[in-house]
């Protein structure tokens, strides 16, 4: 286990590479055909649906599946459960490179993305809420990035700036989580302001806490669905402390995401009794809102219980699975599927098939980027000169 | 001036009434904001549209807008019920509400008291200005189009098909105009008197004075008074609001007071949340330090019984040793004796068989010979 | 400060511009109060 190896030599052209590849090269070009001829050359936005799915999904989802980095490095060193630490390196890489392609699918939606700074230099909208997330997602991306940095370093063999870097590991992260915290929730605050267009039972003043908790659930759930995946695709550049530990913190993941589930179950069904909207349960609407209740949040947290009183692994990953499609579920919910509910189906959103193919493509340089770091620096292990960086 | 016709000098009918009170913001301080004074607004009475479109040409022409595909004169447009668009800032429905005649109703950007667009905008890119009009500045817009998903009446429209200048598009009530004493173009050519540019307060006293001099004509709600705070475009109708196309469930909270709960509560936990995390930390330190404290101090107890007892031990055994070794050295002694003892008496006893030897051979006659 | 402001955007422009100042203060201010009160530690045991 002390030995650090390259990938095995399976050869470049393997199934994963060469899907990959294609997505890649399509993204490419639709990305010159975005920049060059407009939004309206290659999404279907519209005036009455001004956000698509590279605000839905890329920016919404995004950032709630990046939230296993504040979730773990809080756990670890907040919180003082030392068994976690071998996973906080690679929570952390998908966090910083979650953000970041948050931030790149941004420059994508944005009208005029080279303008991006300017709610920073030109006029502070502090009323909105979007001035918020913008400020939070900006500095959490620093925090990240410098958290992440001691992994680069310590591969650069850049021992003073390594040791610089490392000291603010606690400082980071309490000023991660007050971050996280805030634009975790202010993105779900963000549709406060529609009440008239976003549907009843998806529309409620708890929205905030709701996507703060879910955020919650989906980091936890991330970390195992991560680490499954590395388990099998990187496992050769896994040392012994994080084997280890693997699935003493699938079981502990897991005990927690199955009770913040539960928890987040409940303020749900608040949300719906403070506003009385128990006869809108029988609508089409109301029936999704039960699916998306039950189906991604019940079942998801009972499957994870389940896992951990019998130590059955896989249920873990499948509970893993469901639990991060009910956040991907929700977002969309409420930023597309639940939004605009009121208009007749020709004038609803539907994403263009270029719309898909770069949000996919986001995904794809995730998982690429993910894989050539952690193919290269101590992410899953810790780097020889380093033995003690507890 | 052609102000006069349509204008605040309204004599006897608005005197009566006095002004109007339009719905006050507050914020969560508990002040109540009541708009600027003495803003200008237009009043749109729904039953008087004729759907003649001259509004729309108007608008198109004063802003300099591009000439749609079907003139303004075809009436077939009206066929499809339309939205503001990135080139058309108005536009004119048709509506057949059952068993009436059909009815025409004009939209546009309402002016709101208490913009959507302007609370939302990360940039502030929007300004409720003091004469009335809500304006945008294309020059600070990032694109975002947040302002498109919190307007209420969906007036926003976006230059899609622009790569490098796209703006968001909507009414500005002809506020250049109004600086030069100009009325807006849509009120100035509408041959019906269906618009009428006044002061937000005095149209309100006109709007319920209508209502109140025809009450069997009209709805009795002046639609743009309280809904989202109140606009500084005001309806009238002589059928329900939702049967010409207008949303009636819309709150009558101000967007600002809308998000103002969620905004508040990030400066708290800005101020909260790292004493209580520091906290945490704090104390899951201290756990760890006295969790090894005591672990140190078990170890040295530890150690010290250990040394202490393998001390003892020591003792008793070199004590053991010691008696072990007397007594040995006892038996020693006591053996080297009774074997000094044995040997002497052997020797002794050795003596004597041969005395005793000599003794008895003298005593047995020999052969004659004489020792 | 009523009379100021006409409008309920107006208060919260001006009031949470001034907030995400304290914030941005605070934030520094109380990092800086950490590590004087924490100085002094004995952290012999780090």
């Amino acid at each position: 286990m002390e030995e650090q190896t390259m990938a095995p030599e399976k050869g470049l052209m393997t199934p994963f590479n060469m899907i990959a590849s294609v997505i890649v090269v399509a993204g490419i070009i639709i990305t010159i055909l975005r920049f060059t001829k407009g939004l309206g050359a290659v999404t279907n936005l519209s005036d009455n649906s001004p956000w698509g799915i590279w605000i839905g999904f890329d920016l919404m989802v995004g950032v709630a599946l990046a939230a296993g980095g504040y979730v773990t490095s809080s756990a670890c060193y907040l919180f003082g459960m030392k068994r976690y630490h071998a996973a906080v390196r690679p929570a952390i890489l998908t966090g910083f490179l979650g953000y970041f392609f948050v931030v790149i699918a941004l420059l994508y939606d944005l009208g005029r993305p080279w303008r991006l700074p300017y709610p920073f230099l030109m006029g502070w909208g502090t009323t909105s809420l979007l001035f918020e997330v913008a400020f939070c997602v900006a500095l959490y991306l620093t925090v990240l990035f410098l958290e992440f940095s001691p992994a680069a370093l310590e591969w650069l063999g850049l021992k003073k700036a390594r040791n610089l870097a490392y000291k603010l590991t606690i400082l980071l992260t309490i000023f991660g989580v007050v971050l996280s915290t805030l634009h975790q929730s202010s993105l779900g605050a963000l549709f406060l302001a529609a009440p008239s267009k976003l549907h009843p039972l998806w529309y409620t003043p708890y929205l905030p806490v709701y996507f703060f908790v879910s955020s919650v659930i989906a980091g936890l759930s991330m970390v195992i669905f991560e680490g499954s995946i590395s388990h099998k695709a990187l496992h050769h550049r896994m040392g012994k402390e994080y084997l280890d530990n693997h699935d003493g913190l699938t079981l502990g993941f897991a005990k927690a995401a199955s009770m913040v589930l539960a928890g987040y179950f409940t303020i749900k069904w608040v949300g719906v009794a403070a506003a009385g909207h128990w006869s809108l349960l029988t609508t089409n609407y109301g029936l999704w809102f039960l699916v998306e209740m039950f189906g991604f949040i019940a079942l998801p947290s009972v499957l994870y219980a389940v896992g951990v009183r019998e130590k059955k692994y896989g249920v873990i990953k499948i509970a893993s699975v469901i639990a991060v499609l009910g956040i991907i579920v929700n977002r969309l919910n409420v930023s597309l599927i639940c939004f605009n509910w009121h208009l007749p189906s020709s004038e609803r959103y539907f994403p263009s098939w270029m719309e898909i193919v770069i949000s996919v493509f986001m995904v794809t340089l995730i998982v690429l980027a993910f894989r050539f770091i952690a193919n290269r620096m101590p992410i899953f292990d810790t780097h020889p000169d380093y033995r003690d960086n507890h | 001036m052609s102000l006069s016709r349509r204008s605040f000098l309204f004599g006897l009918g608005a005197a009566g009434t006095g002004l109007a009170a339009g719905k006050k913001a507050s914020a969560a301080t508990g002040k109540e904001f009541k708009g600027y004074p003495d803003s200008y607004g237009v009043l749109h009475d729904i039953s008087r549209c004729v759907g003649c479109r001259e509004c729309e040409k108007a608008c198109n022409s004063v802003n300099d807008l591009p000439a749609p595909e079907q003139p303004f004169t075809d009436k077939s447009v009206l066929d499809e019920k339309r939205r503001t668009a990135k080139d058309t800032f108005t536009v004119v429905n048709r509506f057949e509400p059952k068993g009436k005649k059909p009815h025409f109703a004009k939209i546009q950007c309402n002016h709101c008291q208490e913009p959507a667009c302007a609370s939302v905008c990360f940039v502030r890119a929007f300004k409720k200005s003091p004469e009335g009009p809500v304006l945008y500045n294309p020059d600070i817009c990032v694109g975002c189009r947040y302002c498109m998903v919190a307007c209420p009446f969906d007036v926003p429209a976006y230059e899609y098909d622009k790569a490098f200048t796209p703006r968001v598009r909507k009414c500005n009530l002809c506020a250049p105009r109004l600086a030069e004493g100009k009325l807006p173009g849509c009120v100035e050519a509408c041959p019906k008197e269906a618009l009428v540019f006044g002061k937000r307060e005095e149209l309100l006293a006109i709007a319920k004075e209508r209502i109140r001099k025809h009450p069997n004509r009209y709805v009795n709600h002046v639609y743009g008074e309280k809904e989202m705070g109140g606009t500084s475009w005001l309806y009238l109708s002589d059928v329900p609001f939702d049967e010409v196309g207008m949303r009636t469930d819309l709150v009558s909270t101000p967007a600002p007071a809308l998000t103002a709960g969620a905004l508040g509560v990030v400066p708290m936990v800005v101020g909260l949340w790292p004493v209580f995390l520091t906290g945490m930390y704090g104390m899951t330190k201290r756990r760890e330090k006295v969790a090894a404290q005591e672990q140190k101090a078990a170890v040295t107890v530890a150690v010290q019984e250990t040394e202490a007892k393998a001390a003892a031990e020591l003792e008793t055994r070199l004590a053991k040793a010691d008696a072990d070794k007397k007594k040995a050295l006892e038996k020693a002694e006591k053996e080297k004796e009774a074997a000094i003892a044995k040997a002497l008496e052997e020797a002794a006893a050795e003596k004597a068989p041969s005395e005793e030897d000599e003794a008895t051979t003298g005593d047995e006659p020999a052969n004659g010979e004489d020792k | 400060m009523a009379h100021e402001f006409y409008t309920l955007y107006d208060h919260m422009l001006h009031s949470e511009t001034i907030v995400y100042m304290i914030m941005g203060i605070s934030l520094v201010a109380i990092t800086l109060y950490w590590f004087f009160i924490t100085a002094r530690d004995d952290n012999a045991d780090e």
